[in-house]
């Protein structure tokens, strides 16, 4: 394992960047949370697979820029 | 983890896999075959890339054990799979989860040319050869069967061996005595021999002689630790050669910048292959 094979520096490094990770991981859970106005629950989203993440990023695309074209509000 | 009731239909099985094992030395209760045959692979969710993130769960093995049991449920205890199977249920895991194509990064030995590489996983199953545990070594009347070491194993081995770097380290340091230094190098050195000696016994399933067949894995230890060295050589040199079928194959990179032929080593370490 990488972890098992850093010195005290290289680890401190790694766990900074991990956490990071886990940072965007979450901030990007939280916000189709948010962008699914109540529809889906954040334990939902943190069992939701990368690929599905991607489907409702998507949709949540397609409908802001529906929104920018009607000029109706953002649904 | 989820107390939602319904947290088992949210995922769909990605794709089915067969297991390298076919489902042998998994203890009772470990695992549920399906009919098949096939262990149905679901992706990753955002909740196993946050475990395989935590740094505790890295050292001691459990996030991997997590994210397997998450993605193939029917491995009730990762901790007791054989390690042969570890590499293809890695990369089954990886393609249900970002697709087929890993970039690997290389950069050529000959023209050193950054280049990216795309490797196809599913190439891994295929290169993986699993030896016939069935048959034994033989040394005289007696017979010798073998079996994978479990992920626990494996596990216990590389905290040892990370135990054993730090060891390194302080019998390096300057500022040691001698007295301390030649303490410290002696633990070391038994630490070694104990840690070489149980990987051996985790790796033999049964000893069969005229009289009896022992599988109890402390008279198994004291037989390895009292057989003569010609004996203990065949045995370990057995487990190597039966190793080398499961050890993953170096990448063949061909540089498109000069051409030049190389071969780059492949690894599945949890920290990197799921980056």
């Amino acid at each position: 394992m990488k972890l098992l094979t850093l010195d005290a520096p290289g680890i401190d490094e790694y766990v900074d960047k991990l956490e990071n990770e886990v940072h965007d991981i979450k901030s990007e859970a939280m916000n189709l949370t948010w962008i699914m106005r109540g529809g889906i629950q954040y334990n939902d989203t943190l069992n939701l697979s990368k690929s599905e993440r991607l489907i409702i990023a998507n949709i949540s695309k397609s409908n802001m820029e529906t929104t920018k074209k009607t000029g109706l509000p953002f649904f | 983890m989820n107390d939602n009731p319904l947290a088992g239909y949210f995922r769909k099985p990605a794709i089915h896999m067969t297991l390298p094992s076919k489902g042998n030395f998994y203890p009772a209760g470990s695992l549920e075959m399906p009919e098949t045959k096939e262990l149905p692979v679901y992706p990753m969710t955002a909740l196993d890339e946050i475990t395989y993130r935590t740094p505790d769960a890295l050292f001691n093995g459990s996030a991997i054990v997590d994210v397997i049991q998450s993605c193939i449920p029917s491995i009730k205890n990762a901790w007791e799979m054989p390690s042969i199977d570890i590499p293809s249920i890695l990369a089954n895991i990886r393609i249900a989860s970002f697709g087929h194509e890993m970039d690997i990064n290389t950069v050529c030995p000959s023209c050193e040319e950054p280049a990216n590489y795309q490797f196809d996983l599913r190439s891994i199953s295929d290169s993986l050869k699993v030896t016939d545990y069935t048959k034994p070594l033989k040394l005289g009347d007696m017979q010798i069967f073998f079996k994978p070491l479990t992920y626990r194993d494996m596990n216990d081995n590389s905290k040892l061996n990370f135990e054993e770097q730090q060891m390194n380290k302080v019998i390096n340091d300057a500022e040691m005595s001698e007295e301390d230094r030649i303490r410290a190098m002696s633990e070391a050195f038994t630490k070694i021999s104990t840690l070489t000696l149980d990987a051996l016994t985790n790796n033999i399933m049964s000893i069969k002689t005229p009289e009896a067949t022992v599988t109890e894995p402390e008279y198994i230890l004291d037989f390895i630790k009292h057989c003569d060295r010609d004996i203990f050589k065949k045995i370990r040199d057995e487990i190597a050669e039966r190793r080398k079928g499961t050890d993953l194959k170096p990448i063949k990179i061909v540089c498109e910048e000069c051409g030049h032929e190389y071969t780059q080593p492949f690894t599945l370490d949890m920290t990197t292959f799921f980056e």
